[in-house]
């Protein structure tokens, strides 16, 4: 079994919207997150993950020059990440089809695997 | 818990609390798994505590249960807050508790009253889980599933509080040390540990009835809680047996009578002198039921004979007509499966009803391993009776005088002192 992190990116737009909905709204936004997390847990393929406010900063470069972020020129910005287990990239891509954040025409799920480092 | 609330309100949150901290520490050790069962007990505590604070300014609400529920869930969300990255919970649960994303669903969908006696039962087996010493498994149950205080437990033990904190922390040790799982036992292993729940109510059971703790509150709730927990293993179908109906049936047919046992100014009566109009006839009628469910397999436990002791004194209508020799049966087969000197000094009592009180001395000296109730009031006291009814008074005084001072019981102290008078 191999480790691999989802990043879940989407408009500025969108994550704004996530993060200001109504307690009715995100309820029901929760259960479909719930539905498909609980999905890959029954697997023993859930390791971990949060959402992410969309307001924070950005360091840059040696200089650590500092600046309002994490948006970069307005496009996509990433919205939260799991950590799951997987056989292999082509299963960890099935089990991101099921991610809630594909609802939306503007979400993406990006798959990377854990570089296991041998020094 | 701090006195500070109302009066009026008092004795309703009190019997509240205790029933709902009883289903609430059974789903939050759910949640967070039988090693994480103390943060389960300080998640109620936290809840019941916050409540007392709100309900004395706001009153209490129309659904205090939900609005304990609900209190629960969001303090349960601190509590994964803070440990998250500290602390493993309940198996799959872990994972999903941790998240920001489902945490919050996860625990909606859990901290709910709708499977709340499946939740119960588990939390019994988790209770009498091997690994628990007998004497840990009672106090357990009484304060996880009951609700009841430490000071409480001790009380009902006659012990102290140190000794019952003791046992309870040597309990939670045992689940963190061998990680035990809230669930049922597998099918194998169930019978055996189906039992392990019956002993420990029964024990439960006997403590508030037969034990000298004169707190006649704390024994109210112990036979209370005992019938309450048996009924719920007799009305699931993992864990319903005829073992569990003849328990049951024992259980009603010994609370309906509970009450005959003292009269109005709080003295304690003999079966002989009790006023069998104000037992209680419909517990009585529940037993009758529940011991023709305990019948329908092919097994014979101890529950079921005893049980069947106990319904013939409730069909009878008064002392004599008593049906002495169906009950020496009883007691005779008892005593084969379940050989004890208790079970043979009840019997002694049943053969000087039918043969003569010379007879039930005979049988005193027969009792084998007489000296493991070397230090039991009863067994002096017993001997008493039949001494007197043989005409040997100056015996039978010693005899008394002897009980006496084995008992710290007020109620029987001054049952002893009185037959001491009428010799």
């Amino acid at each position: 079994m191999k480790e691999f992190m989802l990043v879940f990116r989407s408009s500025v737009q969108n994550e704004e919207v996530f993060a200001k909905q109504s307690p009715e709204q995100l309820q029901a936004e929760l259960a479909k997150w719930n539905t498909w997390m609980a999905g890959i847990a029954q697997q023993g393929k859930l390791i971990g993950g949060q959402p992410l406010y969309p307001q924070g900063k950005v360091l840059k470069g040696t200089s650590k020059k500092l600046t309002d972020g994490p948006f970069i020129e307005g496009k996509d910005m990433v919205g939260g990440y799991l950590l799951i287990k997987a056989t292999d990239i082509n299963d960890a891509v099935e089990i991101s089809k099921g991610c809630p954040s594909l609802n939306s025409p503007e979400g993406s799920v990006e798959v990377r695997e854990i570089m296991p480092v041998h020094p | 818990m701090p006195a500070q609330h109302p009066d009026s309100v008092k004795p309703l949150i009190d019997h509240l609390f205790r029933h709902e901290s009883g289903k609430l520490i059974a789903i939050l050790t759910k949640i967070f798994g039988p090693v994480n069962l103390e943060l389960a007990e300080d998640v109620v505590q936290d809840t019941l505590l916050k409540a007392l604070d709100h309900w004395k300014f706001h009153g209490i609400p129309d659904n205090p249960s939900a609005w304990l529920f609900t209190a629960a869930r969001n303090k349960a969300l601190d509590v994964i807050r803070r440990e998250r990255y500290k602390k493993e919970f309940a198996g799959e649960l872990s994972a999903l508790l941790k998240s920001e994303y489902s945490a919050g669903t996860t625990l909606n969908f859990l901290i709910n009253e709708n499977e709340i006696q499946d939740e119960q039962l588990r939390m019994m087996f988790v209770c009498c889980h091997p690994v628990v010493a007998e004497e840990g498994q009672v106090a357990l149950i009484l304060k996880t599933l009951c609700g009841f205080s430490v000071a409480e437990i001790a009380k009902a033990f006659l012990t102290n509080e140190e000794t019952i904190a003791k046992r309870l922390y040597r309990a939670r040790e045992q689940f963190r040390q061998q990680n035990i799982r809230f669930e049922f036992p597998l099918p194998g292993d169930l019978p055996q540990r189906r039992e392990s729940v019956l002993t420990a109510i029964y024990l439960l059971f006997n403590e508030g009835y037969n034990s000298s703790s004169y707190d006649m509150v704390i024994r109210e709730d112990l036979v209370e809680e005992s019938l309450r927990l048996a009924y719920l293993l007799s009305n699931h179908p993992v864990t319903k047996s005829p073992n569990t109906f003849a328990l049951l049936a024992l259980l009603c047919f010994q609370a309906g009578r509970l009450y005959g046992r003292i009269d109005n100014e709080n003295h304690l009566l003999t079966l002989r002198h009790q006023d069998r109009s104000i037992w209680n006839k419909e517990l009585i009628g529940q037993g009758s039921l529940f011991l023709q469910q305990a019948s329908q397999g092919d097994s014979v436990s101890p529950y079921h004979i005893e049980a069947g002791i106990a319904y013939e004194h409730c069909i009878a209508v008064d002392f004599a007509s008593t049906n002495w020799k169906r009950i020496l049966e009883l007691y005779d087969w008892l005593h084969q499966i379940k050989p004890n000197p208790m079970v043979a000094l009840n019997r002694a009592i049943v053969v000087a009803e039918l043969e003569g009180a010379g007879a039930g001395l005979a049988a005193l000296d027969l009792i084998p391993d007489i000296q493991a109730l070397e230090n039991y009031y009863l067994l002096p006291a017993i001997r008493a009776d039949f001494l007197a009814r043989t005409g040997e008074k100056s015996k039978a005084k010693q005899n008394l005088e002897k009980a006496l001072t084995l008992t710290d019981s007020p109620a029987e102290k001054e049952l002893l002192k009185k037959k001491i008078g009428e010799l």
